[in-house]
């Protein structure tokens, strides 16, 4: 939507707040409800807020250790800038709307650590090389009985998955209590104009995976986003509680967040060959592999998401690839060219759409700059490997962490002053986590409250 | 397991993705090898040291015998000296155990620290070369009006002032800057960027140790 529409589209809608929602590095959902006349403000030139924006982690405390940039000060101001094109009735309040934005300096330079920035970066060099990408996720989370007052009660322990306690994917019969809220949750993404398509239970008690259909990156991290806030606000509304925590609730049973992801060239799919695999595809799994150790801060981006990395429980833990195998890293369907894709399968539910899908494309674009090759298509299971058979993922918040520090290539790619920026930040998530209370051998109160409502 | 590099003989083992604590511990133990007399007692010990935070769950394992030590996080029961640190009011550790053992993990766990001037040229050794590090840094104990000064003669400085166990808490990694302003033992004059990439240099002196990470 053009900027002079935006004041008719308001008025001709009978807007009077219009809520601007941000996602930190953090993953956190920031923002501002605004009246009308500040919002147009704000279009035209952004809405100063606190860098303390970036400052803070997900317990509120300050985050410290590494060189914050030129544009931290005192608490100095940044901006908040709504996209327009992105501003939607809000089907949450009626004569609300809202906006997703981006953060920049004063100068309306984009900031390095904002994700929604790295990401359309990530999508503009992607067009350069000839490519337009499309993404759809698959949104794990966990639904419980208690309301979310009663869960801070009882410091997220001890509830109740919504739906009974059955541990059988695709199930049917669960109580009807849980499809009354996922069929709540769909039809305020119907409000939200997210097209959604298929939800089903998944494998632990309460679980709960929603497919969202594929849309362009960009697009595509925005309807998470919204989608995680509409899955609170929903489950608010219904005296329910839900979490996107990667692991905890279930003793052995984590969330992932899938994505599949196609390429195009001028229309046509890029992964789909008479003959099989094409170039394109196999180059832009090669890249896949060859950055994974350094993505993986951004596909697991939490302590408590490397628990779920577990043999044969579903999430992989090798780098590898293959053709409709689901126990690899990297699956590849190319039996038809409309649905041909990759299918990421690393993603824990507890990531920042918006940096795990620029670590994707970052790292599929390695493959394809560096012409690179893949390994060979791996047979059989790749859960619980004899060592040396493949490589492992990196199984721990710190390896991965030490795995971007050394990916040159990676870091070229993704931008070094937004890498150095999530560097910091999850030093001191490994840090302040094993010092401030987190047991690292089990789930216990300190991470629950850490993470049951942030991620 | 990961062999780091003998001291004084001892030959030290850690585990694989060790947690701060035992970081912490890996440290203490390779500077207080470097006294004679208790690289002696580490020879003769044999048992095993259980320790403890009082505040969080924080734990750790120090296996002797041999001439080794092996340290992972994390507590069996079965240790025959365990001590809780943090549980006085100036973070002492309590210890219970045979006086022996108990005598080596009280050595281990208080260790002598630097003098100030040793404590902040680390320090500056360490800051000056993380990005972001202020032009110089100036260390002021106002009570004898002891002066430290390193880095540029001009340019951006920040100040760290307070009393000589303050400081040497911010110095040695075993606060962060934020931290001992924050409870008024240093007082800081410098930017709140400034006080990142301090605190990033105590991380590194305290939790830093390249052959843990290699």
């Amino acid at each position: 939507m053009a900027e002079r529409d935006v004041e008719k589209w308001l008025a001709d809608n009978g807007v009077s707040c219009v809520r601007l929602i941000a996602t930190n590095h953090d993953g956190l959902v920031l923002g501002k409800h605004m009246s009308v006349p500040t919002f147009l403000s704000a279009v035209e030139k952004g809405s100063a807020l606190g860098d303390t924006a970036f400052g803070v982690d997900m317990s509120g405390e300050v985050a410290l250790g590494w060189d914050w940039g030129k544009w931290r000060g005192e608490v100095a101001d940044i901006m908040l800038v709504p996209d327009p094109e992105t501003l939607i009735l809000d089907p949450n309040m009626a004569g609300w709307a809202s906006a997703i934005c981006g953060f920049t300096d004063m100068e309306g330079h984009p900031l390095p650590p904002c994700c929604r920035g790295l990401l359309r970066g990530m999508v503009e060099r992607l067009a350069e090389l000839g490519y337009t990408a499309s993404a759809g996720p698959e949104v794990e989370f966990m639904v419980f009985e208690e309301s979310i007052q009663e869960a801070r009660e009882q410091g997220y322990a001890g509830l109740t998955p919504l739906g009974g306690s059955g541990r059988i994917t695709y199930l049917m019969t669960r109580s009807r209590d849980l499809s009354e809220f996922v069929d709540a949750a769909v039809r305020r993404l119907d409000g939200l104009g997210i097209e959604w398509e298929y939800w089903s239970s998944e494998t632990a008690p309460g679980q709960v995976e929603i497919n969202l259909a594929p849309a362009d990156p960009l697009r595509c991290a925005d309807n998470i986003a919204r989608t995680k806030l509409a899955l609170r606000e929903v489950a608010a509304e219904l005296d329910r509680s839900v979490t996107f925590m990667a692991y905890g609730i279930d003793e052995h049973l984590g969330g992932g967040m899938h994505v599949n992801l196609s390429l195009a060239r001028d229309g046509e799919s890029a992964f789909h060959g008479e003959d099989g695999h094409t170039d394109v595809l196999r180059r832009w799994v090669a890249g896949l592999l060859h950055t994974m150790p350094g993505a993986m801060s951004f596909l697991s981006p939490t302590v408590n998401s490397y628990r779920r990395l577990v043999d044969i429980t579903g999430p992989p833990t090798t780098v590898t690839w293959g053709e409709d195998n689901k126990s690899v890293a990297v699956r590849t369907v190319t039996r038809e060219a409309g649905s041909s894709r990759i299918e990421h399968r690393v993603p824990s539910c507890d990531v920042n759409p918006y940096l795990a899908l620029a670590a994707i494309l970052a790292g599929g674009m390695v493959g394809l700059e560096d012409e690179l090759e893949p390994p060979p298509e791996f047979e059989g299971m790749a859960w619980a490997l004899p060592p040396g058979t493949a490589p492992p993922i990196p199984d721990s918040l710190k390896k991965a962490t030490a795995a971007l520090a050394a990916d040159e290539r990676l870091t070229e790619m993704l931008g070094r002053e937004a890498v150095e920026y999530w560097l910091g930040s999850r030093e001191w998530e490994w840090l302040y986590f094993h010092t401030a209370g987190g047991d690292p051998d089990a789930v216990g109160e300190f991470e629950l409250r850490r993470y049951f409502e942030q991620t | 397991m990961r062999e780091l590099d003998s001291v004084a003989g001892i030959a030290v083992s850690v585990e694989d993705d060790p947690p701060p604590i035992v970081r912490a511990l890996a440290n203490d133990l390779g500077a207080a090898l470097a006294d004679t007399s208790f690289a002696e007692a580490t020879h003769a010990a044999t048992g095993v040291v259980a320790v403890r935070s009082a505040l969080t769950p924080q734990a750790a394992t120090v296996k002797l015998g041999g001439g080794r030590v092996e340290l992972v996080h994390g507590v069996d029961g079965n240790a025959d000296v365990t001590a809780t640190t943090d549980s006085s009011e100036d973070g002492g550790a309590a210890i219970e155990g045979p006086a022996e053992l108990a005598g080596w993990a009280a050595r281990l766990l208080d260790p002598p620290l630097p003098s100030l001037p040793e404590a902040a040229e680390r320090f500056w050794s360490v800051l000056s070369s993380r990005p972001g590090a202020p032009d110089a840094l100036l260390v002021v104990e106002p009570r004898d009006g002891e002066q430290h000064r390193f880095g540029a003669d001009e340019g951006r400085t920040c100040e760290l002032h307070g009393d000589g166990d303050g400081l040497l808490t911010v110095l040695t990694g075993r606060a962060s800057a934020i931290e001992a302003a924050f409870i008024g033992a240093i007082r800081i004059r410098g930017t709140f960027p400034d006080i990142s990439v301090l605190s990033g240099a105590g991380y590194e002196i305290r939790y830093g140790n390249g052959a843990l990470d290699g």
